[in-house]
């Protein structure tokens, strides 16, 4: 199946087996590792990319489901020497620690951002309550999503 | 995975026809978010994956008098239209309920409803407000009220080849309000012990109860319509009616033991819930 | 003892620094095992037993073998026909076939590994491995195990750390006493006695970055590439099972939490890859991590003797360990915790009992300070129970019984750096322990407060086997090269370790270059676990770095003309005492050298202490952390719901080498470990079925059921740590659940004895108490 899409606002084609999922497609034939596995059932947050803003499980969509879609992973919001301000904030405010889970915290944090700009605390809980972190216990990432918002208000 | 034969139609009748042939070997794919999954651990194995996702149609909402919902509509969509939060906020607040924010923004309504899991919010609170299933086969449409939808575990009123293609959702009467409420063991994301949808309608002059509703989830093998919501109607709400009925609402459902809890706790969180929700619901009615 | 302490200019130590990896993982760029690949890889999956015990009569894999793209299965055929392979590996208990030989032990255990050109295709060939069993009884409970008549998990026992003592015609694979003074004598002076039994069902540690493995056997030596916590022991056992040398290289490790801490498929997949002739990967699925490595059931009962006044004067304590089918390291954890299983209190007369026992579970592995952590929910919670019942404030109870600087502990060691009383008054401190609790608007929530304090120790091997050694090398470029062994899984320890280096050489974050957990580059180290690393590899870098200092400043005097003690090290090299502007860059020092300088260091454990009254005392635990936890609760009465509403936690930290990091580190450790305190646990079928393998029925803790944090430490020096420090990984875990109970029987009235606080188990209690009140 051929598949079409715009990731990371570069424009990509590939042709694949239907039965590839969005990760695997990310991850073995883009070549994107920064998005992660862990559960496969949709359930951690591992594998969260953005479809057309969206944050969704990478691994439970079938790459075909993204043909003609937009994509953005954790490899087109910035690099080590140009974070995006979202990455800074993780790394200033011991936002993570294994880092596993941190490229969907990232993205996550991402959507809830450009859907509600300036969040309460109870709403950030809520929205990033989606996705699991094993290491930082949360409060360094509500602590770095918190400066996001604070640095956004000003 | 195990490889499939990917069918994308981009109508209805496409989809139907192709169905009416090859149903017994298709699995049919709305968002994905259960299917994909159980895909992956080979719990299904099907010659072709029927992917709806290309059915314009399908992706169709409008309110005109009664709410319709094209099958595909996002969980998430329900959770964030305003025009929905305004008048059937029952909906919208069970729809944010669902699982987790992934899970909302893929997953479908109409695949939410023909998966005919016993626990998930949506199918409750759909329930709850009397919503009627559109469903298409080879052999033509027809719809069936939620209710009569749902005949076990996983197990629907849809033969073999049809498929849901929108939900119809009447408008809630004059004056009406509703609540759901959800039940889990650690994070809300996780799988509820119990549910529960409660839909009143107050006169405004006496402040009587005219009508009442009242939907359980997870306490049966479907959505568990309580008979005893109609001792609420022509009754002057307060606690110990809505403790009474409640009570009787719990008696209502048919819980298994699982990972949650056993049968006893399982009618108790029901009994709670209902009558939180027919609380919330008075004080939303009171402003 | 280490490297002595010595003054020195700290620039380094003492800053909250985010890790110096953070923003490669910020913006996705580390690779850890899963986005690791070789050149002409193949692909490996498992075939596992769906029987929790069973005899294999046989295994075909010939359908398998002859599907296109496999190319090998290897099983016990394979294993037994090879000469130069043996067929148990273990290191600490001899106890694994490398795959299944005769039979099966738990669900999940190894009975093939497919290889084939991708993982689809292994995927399908190992539904195709016919595999015939007879199925055994099963022992699920280590009740079971030990009932008479009890079928035996094992029929011989392969002890190899020379403490484990298994008792024959059993499944005990190791039982140990520990004492101290006269216990018969002690209840003989108590006033009162309690008694008490405490348990913990098994969980999941849920590292989200899975066990994975690439082996390449070809070539001279075997090189493997894991996420396993203990490189060194698992390239011993390597070298020894293949006859061949090998290299273990482990990248960065998304998460451990002791459930990487011992290699269970780095062998079998070796002997995969010989059999393959070409480099295998494996990733395990999240489901088969859950049968792999479990936290262990725990039980515990206690015996505490009491005067009137609520001094402690005798306990006796018994527990049993579940160590599932194997004894990879279930036994030895449980063996180190002896050591601490009374706690952080000077009682005078005392006995521990040790049980760790075969059943058909997974193995168990240790997950950040098991079985400290239950046992510190045993004793904790009864200790509540002796305060309510002899009208003493739980606090002054506790104030009473803690041990101090100087006293003698069960093991007999003289306890140094023993700042319990700090840590309890933080923690009360930070929690408002004084305030009044928020009423309850409608009285169906209740809320109340406990707290909990801990004593944990450190693996502390005999000296002749303590093995912690580091190197630092400055190259041509004029850059330091610290190579340590230890692994770095989100602890932070690659910054740990470099503010320790940098301070120790004096120079910045800038010249340094670190080298991490390989054995073919750095030099040898026992394990990253039980929160040893900052001390013993940071004690082996100093070392290290002074050692190399002295050399380099020895090559330097002659350059500069000068006596090496009037030369500093600094940012800008060499440079002169009183003349900074004599000196000289250390690429130049290095040119004129004639080539690089390295220097090798250690950190010796073990052996004695003399203590301030001019006597020697054992050392059981190179050092002790001390903590404590105070918890707030909300208890739902209409469902059982039990909240963590907040949570402070305190440690003695020695030096805080990285502040912050050591307040995210309790953080996560308090996060952690709520999940098993309220609501985690592994359930299994009476037949020995996982009944909830996937996350989809194991609920974890996320952002929604986060406590208020409020991490404390107490930081006094500790004397023999590098520049101070101890460690502190674990601690933050070890404390919560025995703080959270005593915070519900605070709220509620009801002491639970158990783990997790299910809602039904708690509204069952609440129900009966009012059944009982009425």
């Amino acid at each position: 199946m051929n598949v079409n899409v715009t990731i990371n606002d570069k424009a990509e084609q590939r042709d694949v087996e239907p039965s590839v999922t969005l990760l695997e497609f990310v991850r073995d034939v883009l070549g994107l590792k920064g998005t992660k596995e862990y559960c496969h059932s949709g359930v951690c947050g591992a594998c969260t990319v953005l479809m057309d803003g969206n944050a969704i499980s990478a691994c439970s969509t079938l790459a075909v489901q993204a043909d003609g879609h937009d994509l953005l992973t954790v490899e087109g919001l910035g690099t080590p020497d140009d974070m995006h301000p979202i990455q800074q904030a993780f790394v200033d405010n011991f936002g993570l620690q294994c880092g596993y889970c941190t490229p969907g915290m990232v993205l996550l944090t991402k959507s809830l951002l450009d859907e509600n700009p300036q969040p309460t605390r109870e709403e950030i809980i809520r929205y990033m309550g989606s996705n699991i972190c094993r290491c930082t216990g949360y409060a360094g990432i509500l602590a770095s999503v918190e400066a996001v918002v604070a640095q956004r208000g000003k | 995975m195990r490889p499939f034969e990917y069918i994308k139609p981009s109508t209805v009748d496409e989809a139907t026809s192709f169905l009416s042939q090859n149903a017994e070997d298709s699995l049919i794919m709305g968002g994905g978010t259960a299917a994909v999954v159980l895909l992956h651990l080979g719990v299904v194995r099907p010659r072709y994956v029927v992917d709806l996702g290309g059915i314009g149609a399908l992706r169709e909402t409008t309110m005109k008098g009664s709410l319709h919902l094209g099958a595909l509509t996002s969980i998430r969509s329900l959770e964030r239209d305003p025009a929905i939060a305004a008048d059937y906020n029952l909906l919208s607040e069970a729809a944010s309920q669902v699982a987790n924010i992934r899970v909302r923004n893929a997953a479908s309504v109409g695949g939410a409803v023909a998966y005919g899991e016993p626990q998930t919010d949506t199918p409750v609170a759909l329930t709850a407000l009397d919503a009627t299933v559109e469903i298409a086969g080879a052999s033509g449409a027809r719809q069936i009220p939620i209710a009569d939808f749902y005949r076990g575990p996983y197990e629907t009123a849809l033969e073999q080849g049809e498929l849901v293609v929108g939900i119809n959702v009447p408008k809630p009467a004059a004056n009406s309000v509703g609540c759901h409420m959800k039940f889990t063991i650690g994070s809300p994301e996780n799988k509820p012990v119990a549910n529960a949808s409660a839909l009143i309608a107050l006169d405004p002059s006496s402040g009587k109860i005219i009508a009442a509703r009242v939907v359980m989830g997870a306490v049966g093998g479907t959505p568990v319509v309580a008979a005893s919501a109609a001792g609420l109607v022509g009754e002057t709400p307060n606690d110990d009616l809505f403790a009474d009925i409640a009570a009787q609402a719990a008696n209502e459902t048919d819980p298994i033991e699982d990972l949650r809890g056993p049968v006893w706790y399982k009618r108790r969180i029901a009994k709670v819930l209902v009558e939180r929700a027919l609380k919330c619901a008075l004080q939303k009615s009171q402003g | 003892m280490c490297a002595a302490e010595k003054p020195r200019v700290t620039r380094l130590i003492g800053q909250s620094m985010p890790t110096l990896e953070a923003a490669d993982k910020a913006t996705g760029r580390v690779e850890y095992m899963g986005d690791l690949t070789v050149p002409n890889m193949t692909h490996a999956k498992i075939v596992r037993s769906p029987f929790a015990h069973a005899r294999i009569t046989s295994i075909d894999a010939s359908a398998a073998r002859a599907l296109p793209g496999v190319v090998c299965v290897f099983t016990r055929d394979e294993l037994l026909a090879d000469d130069d392979m043996e067929t148990l590996y273990g290191f600490v208990y001899r106890d694994v076939p490398v795959v299944a030989t005769d039979k099966v032990r738990h669900e999940g255990d190894i009975v093939a590994v497919v290889v084939a050109e991708t993982e689809n295709i292994a995927e399908e060939a190992v539904e195709l491995v016919d595999v015939d069993y007879e199925e055994l009884p099963s022992v699920m409970s280590v009740d079971a195990a030990l009932e008479d008549g009890a079928i035996h998990v094992h029929d011989d026992f392969f002890p190899i750390a020379p403490e484990l003592r298994p008792r024959a015609g059993t499944n005990i694979c190791h039982e140990a006493q520990i004492s101290k003074g006269d216990i018969v004598q002690g209840f003989a002076e108590a006033d009162f006695i309690y008694e008490d039994s405490y348990s913990a069902p098994p969980v999941q540690h849920c590292a989200l970055d899975r066990h994975a493995v690439i082996v390449d056997y070809e070539g001279d030596e075997i090189t493997v590439w894991t996420n396993c916590q203990s490189p060194f022991p698992l390239q011993r056992e390597i070298k020894r099972i293949f006859n061949k040398d090998a290299r273990v290289i482990v990248p960065y490790v998304g998460g451990g939490f002791g459930s990487k801490s011992r290699d269970r498929i780095e062998v079998v997949i070796t002997g995969a890859a010989k059999l393959a002739k070409r480099p295998v990967r494996y990733i395990m699925t999240q489901e088969e991590t859950f049968q792999t490595f479990i936290r262990p059931a725990y039980q515990s009962w206690i015996k505490t003797g009491v005067k009137k006044d609520g001094t402690i004067v005798a306990r006796h304590h018994v527990f049993t360990v579940d160590v599932g089918a194997y004894a990879i390291s279930g036994a030895r954890s449980a063996n180190n915790t002896l050591k601490v299983a009374t706690g952080p209190y000077n009682i005078p007369n005392a006995v521990v009992d040790c049980y760790a026992v075969y059943t058909n579970k997974p193995p168990s592995a240790p997950y950040r300070g098991l079985p400290t952590t239950q046992h510190t929910m045993s004793y904790e919670t009864q200790l509540d129970r002796i305060a309510k019942d002899l009208g003493i404030d739980r606090l002054e109870l506790r104030r009473m019984n803690l041990a101090r600087e100087g006293d003698i502990h069960l093991t007999g060691d003289w306890l140094r750096n023993a700042h319990t009383h700090e840590c309890l008054d933080q923690v009360t401190e930070a929690i408002g322990w004084d305030k009044p609790l928020a009423p309850s608007a409608d009285g169906k929530i209740v809320r109340g407060r406990g707290v909990a304090s801990t004593i944990k120790y450190t693996l502390t091997p005999p000296r002749e086997m303590s093995e912690n050694s580091a190197e630092v090398a400055l190259g041509e470029d004029g850059i330091f090269e610290a190579r340590f062994g230890t692994v770095n899984m989100g602890q932070g320890s690659d910054t740990t370790m470099a503010q320790i280096t940098g301070d120790a050489l004096g120079v910045g974050l800038d010249l340094l270059r670190l080298v991490h957990s390989d054995t073919g580059l750095t030099p040898v180290d026992s394990s990253t676990t039980a929160s040893r690393s900052t001390y013993h590899m940071g004690n082996a870098l100093v070392d290290a770095s002074d050692k190399l200092k002295e050399q380099i400043l020895a090559a330097a005097a002659p350059m500069l003309e000068q006596s090496a003690d009037k030369l500093t090290m600094g940012d800008e090299g060499v440079t002169v005492d009183g003349d900074p502007g004599n000196g000289l860059s250390f690429d130049e020092i290095v040119r004129r050298n004639g080539g690089p300088f390295a220097a090798m260091g250690e950190c010796v454990v073990g052996g004695t202490w003399k203590a301030p009254d001019g006597k020697e005392y054992p050392i059981a635990s190179t050092f002790w952390t001390f903590a404590s936890c105070a918890a707030e609760v909300e208890v739902d009465t209409e469902t059982g719901l039990v909240r963590l509403v907040s949570a402070a936690a305190s440690a003695t930290t020695g030096t805080a080498i990285n502040p912050h990091s050591i307040e995210t580190q309790l953080e996560g450790g308090v996060g952690q470990e709520m999940g098993p305190t309220l609501f985690e646990q592994m359930v299994w079928s009476d037949e020995g079925q996982l009944m909830n393998p996937t996350l989809m029925d194991y609920p974890l803790p996320t952002m929604q059921t986060m406590p208020h944090y409020e991490p404390r430490f107490v930081e006094h020096p500790f004397d023999g740590g590098p520049f101070g420090a101890k460690g502190m990984g674990e601690i933050g875990a070890v404390i919560v659940p025995g703080a959270v109970l005593n915070a519900v029987n605070d709220a509620t009235g009801v002491m639970f004895h158990e783990v997790p606080l299910l809602p039904y188990k708690v509204l069952e209690a609440l129900d009966s108490r009012a059944g009982s009140e009425a």
